[in-house]
């Protein structure tokens, strides 16, 4: 942990900080579409078995 | 056998389905190792002090940022020259992802300049080429959420993707035709090592994890596309039966 003194550390927690909550919300967004689309596609599949 | 069969949806679902959940594990390992080593293994550069850290997350992001557009621009020739939806489906489930990766090097680039050029931002070709990719990025997308008509909204997206490859080209080459603040490329075989061994590999892990990523996510993105262009096809059949 020793680059947390330097005193750039800021701009560096601040980046992957920033990096980590773009990518959170393209993994988070990604999954809840597949979930949605996965759903929506069975629930169309069960309609017309019937 | 023809790499063509994988355009057709259903064996493109079954060999995806497949191929998936090893990715997934093989990119939160690799970029686990990586980030580990990348923050806390890493010595202090004796000019950047700790920003040099930086450069593992600025240099894969921004390849990925100029290599996603390159992928969308020949999914969408592919798309239009052959007519085949998934190739759009690729391009389409791409353009969210290259745009993430083009916002993080831009934060990323500008959180580096602050400290070692002393200003955030400078309008560079390189940078300037960069940011209008990035519009372009946010006009494909926006262009496909405008446009009802699926094959129309296909179409129109692909020939702005193609009219953008321009700025991806410059985004990469723009270093080596004008004199600009940005460095050039720090990874070049053509002009030897200019990264130390001890900044190299974890860059290099980096650059593998993040791809990883890049590759699990696009394949879940372009599985989404597909079963949401079935749900849409089969609501149609249900309409006009």
């Amino acid at each position: 942990m020793s680059f947390l003194a330097d005193k750039y550390a800021v701009y560096v927690l601040s980046a992957y900080g920033a990096t980590a909550a773009i990518l959170g919300w393209l993994l988070w967004s990604s999954f809840a579409a597949s979930a949605r689309a996965r759903r929506d596609l069975a629930e169309i599949e069960r309609k017309r078995g019937r | 056998m023809s790499i063509w069969r994988y355009a057709n949806p259903a064996e493109f679902m079954r060999l995806t389905a497949r191929a998936l959940p090893p990715l997934w594990v093989a990119a939160i390992a690799v970029l686990a190792i990586g980030l580990g080593w990348s923050l806390f293994a890493t010595p202090e550069d004796y000019k950047q002090g700790s920003t040099v850290k930086l450069l593992f997350i600025h240099v894969p992001a921004a390849m990925l940022a100029i290599n996603t557009y390159a992928i969308m621009a020949i999914a969408s020739g592919v798309g239009i020259i052959r007519r085949h939806h998934v190739s759009f489906l690729v391009a389409k489930a791409a353009a969210p992802i290259g745009a993430a990766f083009t916002a993080i090097a831009l934060i990323t680039g500008a959180v580096w300049g602050q400290p070692m050029w002393g200003t955030w931002w400078v309008w560079d070709a390189r940078l300037t080429s960069v940011l209008v990719m990035f519009f372009f990025y946010l006009g494909y997308i926006a262009l496909w959420e405008t446009i009802e008509e699926p094959e129309k909204a296909a179409d129109l997206s692909g020939v702005l993707c193609l009219v953008g490859v321009i700025f991806a080209f410059l985004s990469r080459y723009a270093v080596n035709f004008w004199a600009t603040l940005h460095q050039g490329a720090s990874l070049s075989v053509a002009e030897g090592q200019r990264v130390d061994d001890a900044f190299r590999t974890p860059l290099y892990l980096m650059m593998i994890g993040f791809y990883l990523f890049f590759i699990a996510l696009l394949l879940v993105r372009a599985r989404t596309e597909i079963r949401l262009r079935r749900a849409r096809s089969l609501r149609l059949q249900g309409t006009t039966a």
